[in-house]
C-alpha cells in the first residue's frame, strides 16, 4: 500500500481539529476552571476545592444526586424488565414487527415533544372542574365509580365474576395438571411459592370483590378494606392474572412479571396517597412528581431495551430450550438456567447503557418542571447554575461531578462490549 | 377442529395483553394529536376522549390551533430554523467523519490506534463538560446565537460517534478489494470515492439518519448556544419556552408539539430499518 507521507492528515485534520475544539480542549479547561472563582464568564481567582465544597454542602446538589439515584434504580429496572417482557411476548405473535414499532415510536420524537405529551397526561385542574388530563380523569372517575351503591355497579360485578371464573379455570388447570408448563411441578420439581402466593392473593382479592359486588361489604367488615381501591385493584388483579396465564401457557414466567407488579404496586401506592382527588402530579413532592418524570423516561426508553433484548432472545438456540424441556425441566428452570444466562451479556450492556443515559438526563426534567419542587437532577442543575445563577465556577464543578459519576459505568460498559466481541 | 379452536382460545390472553400494551403506549400520543385539533373552549371543558362520543361530528375539530401556533407563536419560523440548523449539521459531520473513518480504517500511520481510541473515548463525554469553555470562545468570536455556532457545535459533538461507527463498517470491507485497487495504481482518494463510499452506503445512511434526528430533537445544545435569540431558535427550544409562557394553553402546546414530531415520524415510518440501527448504535452519545 503506497501513499505519500502525511496524506492521512488531509483526511483526519478537519475532524480532529473540530473535535479538539469542542470536546478535548473544553473538557480539560472545565476541569481546570472548576478550581477557580469566576467574574462573568471568565475565571478570576484560584480557589482550590471551594466550588466542590460548596456543591456538596448545597441542598440542591444533594437533592439532584438523590433524584439521579431514584432515576437509575426505577427507570433502569422497569425499562429493562419491561423491555425483556415485551421482547419475549412479542416473539410469540405474527405481528411482532408492528407491535415493536409501536413501542419503539417514542424513541423517534424529541424529549421536548414527549414532555409535552406527558405534561398533558398529568394535567391538573382543581377538584370540581372537569379533568382534562388522562391520569386525573381516570382517578376522579374511579372515585365516582366506587361511590356508587353496589347495585348500580353492574360493570364491577361483571368484572369480579370474570376474575373469579378466570381464577377458577386457572385453579382447575393447576390441579388437573393439564398444562405442560405446570406439569413439571407435579413430577417432583419444587413448587413455586411466589406463584402460589400470587394466585392465593388474587383469589382473595376476587373473593373480596365478589362479596363487595353483591353488596356484602359493610363498614367494619374485612372486605371493606378493599373498597377504596376496588376497581383499580380489580383491574390490576385481572391484568396480573391474565399476564400470569399468558406466561404459564407460553412457558415463561416469573422475572418479567416482577416489573409489572412493581409498577402496579407503585401506582397503588400513589393512589393510596392520592385518594380519589385529582393530583398535581408534577408539583407534589417528592414521590409523585419524580415518578411522573421517570414514567416519561420509561415510556421513551423501553422500546430501546426491547429491541436489543429481542435480538438477544432470538439468538438463543431453540434446540437447547426444547432439550431442557424434554429432560424434564420446568419453565421456571428453563428461564433461569438457559434464557437468562444466554441473555446476561446483553442485559448487562443494556443496563449500563441506560444508567449512563439516565445520569445525563436533562430534557425531560428541564421541560416538565425545570427541577422545581425537588425534581432536580445533576445535568439540569449544571445548566441552571450557569444560566440562572451565573455561577460558572460551581457549574464547572457540577459538570466534573457528573463526569466522575459516569466514568465507572463507561468502564463497565466497555468491558462488557469487549467481552461480547471476544465471545463472537 | 375443536382442538384448533381451543388452541386459538388459549392464545387469546396473549393477544389481548399485547394489544392492550400497544394501546396504552399509543394513548398519550393519540391524546395529543386529537387535542391539537380541538377548539380551545372544548379542550378546557372536557377531556380529549369525549370526542369519541360522536367521532364523526366534524364540527368538534378545527385547524385553528395550527394557524395560530404557526403564525402567532413563531413556530413556523422555528420549523424553518430547525431545518436550517439540522441539514448542514448533518451533512458536514457525516462528510468529515467519512474521510476520517477511511483514514483510520485503511491508511497506515504511527499512533493510529491510539488516536482512534482517543476519538472513541470522546463519545461518552457529557456535553455539560464542554459548555463553559466553548461559550468563552464563542463570546469572543460573537458566535453565540448564529447558525455557524450551532452547525460547528453539532459537528463537534457528533463526530466521535460517526467516526467510530463508519470506521467499524469500513474496516470490515474485504482487504482483497483494496489490494487489487492499489495494485492497479489507484490513489487513496480514488479508493475512497469509488470503492469505499459506494460500499458504505448502508452505514452512512444509518448514521445520517441518526445524526439528523439527534440534531432535530436536540434541546440542550440549542439552549446553550442560541441563548435568548429567537431568530435562530429551533422547534424544541421554542416549544420549551412556550411551556414557560403558555404552560396551560393546551390548544397551542399540543399543536406545536405535533408539528415538531412530523419530521421524525415521517423518517421513522419510512426508513425504519436504518433508523433503528442508527439509534441502537448511538445510544451512549454524550
Amino acid at each position: 500500500m503506497k501513499h505519500r507521507g502525511g496524506e492521512q492528515w488531509l483526511y483526519l485534520a478537519p475532524a480532529l481539529i473540530i473535535v479538539t475544539f469542542f470536546l478535548i480542549y473544553p473538557t480539560l479547561v472545565t476541569i481546570y476552571q472548576s478550581f477557580f472563582s469566576f467574574s462573568g464568564i471568565y475565571p478570576k481567582n484560584f480557589v482550590g476545592f471551594l466550588n466542590y465544597n460548596r456543591a456538596f454542602n448545597d441542598q440542591s446538589v444533594l437533592i439532584a444526586l438523590r433524584n439521579n439515584l431514584l432515576w437509575i434504580v426505577l427507570m433502569t429496572s422497569v425499562a429493562v424488565g419491561f423491555g425483556l417482557l415485551l421482547a419475549v411476548l412479542f416473539d410469540r405473535v405474527r405481528y411482532e414487527a408492528t407491535a415493536k414499532s409501536v413501542i419503539f415510536l417514542p424513541m423517534a420524537i424529541s424529549y421536548t415533544a414527549a414532555s409535552v405529551i406527558w405534561r398533558f397526561v398529568y394535567a391538573y385542574r382543581p377538584p370540581g372542574f372537569p379533568q382534562i388530563g388522562l391520569l386525573n380523569a381516570l382517578l376522579v372517575n374511579m372515585g365516582r365509580f366506587v361511590a356508587q351503591p353496589p347495585v348500580q355497579r353492574p360493570l364491577q360485578v361483571l368484572l369480579a365474576l370474570l376474575a373469579a371464573v378466570g381464577l377458577l379455570l386457572f385453579l382447575i388447570g393447576l390441579t388437573r395438571g393439564s398444562w405442560e408448563a405446570i406439569r413439571g411441578w407435579h413430577e417432583g420439581h419444587r413448587l413455586d411459592f411466589v406463584g402460589v402466593s400470587i394466585v392465593a392473593g388474587l383469589a382473595l382479592l376476587a373473593a373480596a370483590y365478589l362479596a363487595q359486588g353483591i353488596g356484602a361489604a359493610k363498614p367494619g367488615s374485612w372486605t371493606y378494606l378493599f373498597i377504596p381501591f376496588a376497581p383499580w385493584q380489580l383491574l390490576v388483579g385481572l391484568g396480573g392474572g391474565l399476564l400470569l396465564l399468558v406466561a404459564l401457557r407460553d412457558h415463561l414466567w416469573g422475572p418479567p412479571l416482577l416489573p409489572v407488579l412493581l409498577i402496579a404496586l407503585l401506582l397503588r401506592f400513589i393512589l393510596s396517597q392520592a385518594g380519589f382527588q385529582p393530583e398535581a402530579w408534577l408539583i407534589n413532592r417528592p414521590w409523585a412528581n419524580n415518578l411522573a418524570l421517570i414514567v416519561t423516561g420509561i415510556w421513551v426508553w423501553t422500546g430501546f431495551c426491547m429491541v436489543l433484548l429481542s435480538a438477544a432472545y432470538k439468538g438463543i438456540p431453540r434446540e437447547l430450550l426444547d432439550a431442557a424441556r424434554i429432560d424434564g425441566a420446568n419453565e421456571w428452570q428453563v428461564f433461569w438456567s438457559i434464557t437468562i444466562p444466554f441473555m446476561k451479556p446483553t442485559i448487562a450492556v443494556v443496563t449500563t447503557t441506560i444508567i449512563i443515559f439516565v445520569l445525563k438526563i436533562f430534557d425531560i426534567v428541564y421541560v416538565m418542571t425545570n427541577g422545581n419542587y425537588d425534581t432536580e437532577v445533576i445535568a439540569n442543575l449544571m445548566v441552571k447554575t450557569m444560566y440562572q445563577f451565573f455561577d460558572f465556577g460551581r457549574a464547572s464543578a457540577i459538570a466534573v461531578i457528573l463526569l466522575l459519576l459516569i466514568i465507572p459505568f463507561i468502564v463497565i460498559n466497555i468491558r462488557q462490549l469487549r467481552a461480547q466481541e471476544a465471545v463472537r | 377442529m375443536i382442538a384448533k379452536l381451543l388452541r386459538t382460545l388459549e392464545r387469546g390472553p396473549l393477544h389481548l395483553v399485547i394489544i392492550l400494551i400497544g394501546f396504552l403506549w399509543l394513548l398519550p400520543t393519540v391524546g395529543l394529536l386529537i387535542s391539537s385539533f380541538r377548539p380551545e373552549a372544548n379542550i378546557i371543558h372536557s377531556g380529549w376522549w369525549t370526542v369519541f362520543a360522536h367521532p364523526f361530528n366534524l364540527t368538534q375539530y378545527t385547524i385553528e390551533n395550527y394557524q395560530k401556533v404557526l403564525i402567532n407563536t413563531g413556530i413556523w419560523r422555528s420549523f424553518l430554523n430547525s431545518l436550517k440548523i439540522t441539514i448542514p449539521a448533518t451533512i458536514i459531520p457525516v462528510i468529515l467523519a467519512s474521510f476520517a473513518a477511511y483514514a483510520f480504517a485503511w491508511m497506515k500511520f504511527r499512533g493510529r490506534n491510539l488516536l482512534f481510541l482517543l476519538v472513541v473515548g470522546l463519545i461518552v463525554v457529557p456535553l455539560q463538560m464542554t459548555f463553559i469553555p466553548v461559550l468563552q470562545i464563542y463570546a469572543k468570536l460573537h458566535f453565540s446565537g448564529t447558525y455557524w455556532g450551532l452547525w460547528l457545535a453539532h459537528t463537534g459533538y457528533g463526530l466521535p460517534l460517526l467516526i467510530y461507527m463508519l470506521r467499524n463498517f469500513m474496516g470490515g470491507l474485504p482487504q482483497e478489494l483494496f489490494e487489487s485497487a492499489f495494485l492497479d495504481g489507484a490513489s487513496h482518494f480514488a479508493a475512497f470515492t469509488r470503492l469505499v463510499l459506494p460500499l458504505s452506503v448502508p452505514a452512512i445512511a444509518a448514521m445520517t439518519i441518526f445524526q439528523f434526528l439527534w440534531v432535530w430533537n436536540d434541546l440542550i445544545v440549542a439552549l446553550i448556544y442560541v441563548g435568548g435569540s429567537p431568530r435562530v431558535a429551533p422547534l424544541t427550544l421554542t416549544i420549551s419556552n412556550l411551556i414557560g409562557s403558555y404552560g396551560e394553553d393546551w390548544q397551542l402546546l399540543t399543536a406545536a408539539a405535533f408539528i415538531s414530531m412530523i419530521v421524525p415520524l415521517i423518517v421513522f415510518l419510512s426508513l425504519q430499518r436504518y433508523f433503528v440501527r442508527g439509534i441502537l448504535a448511538g445510544s451512549i452519545k454524550g
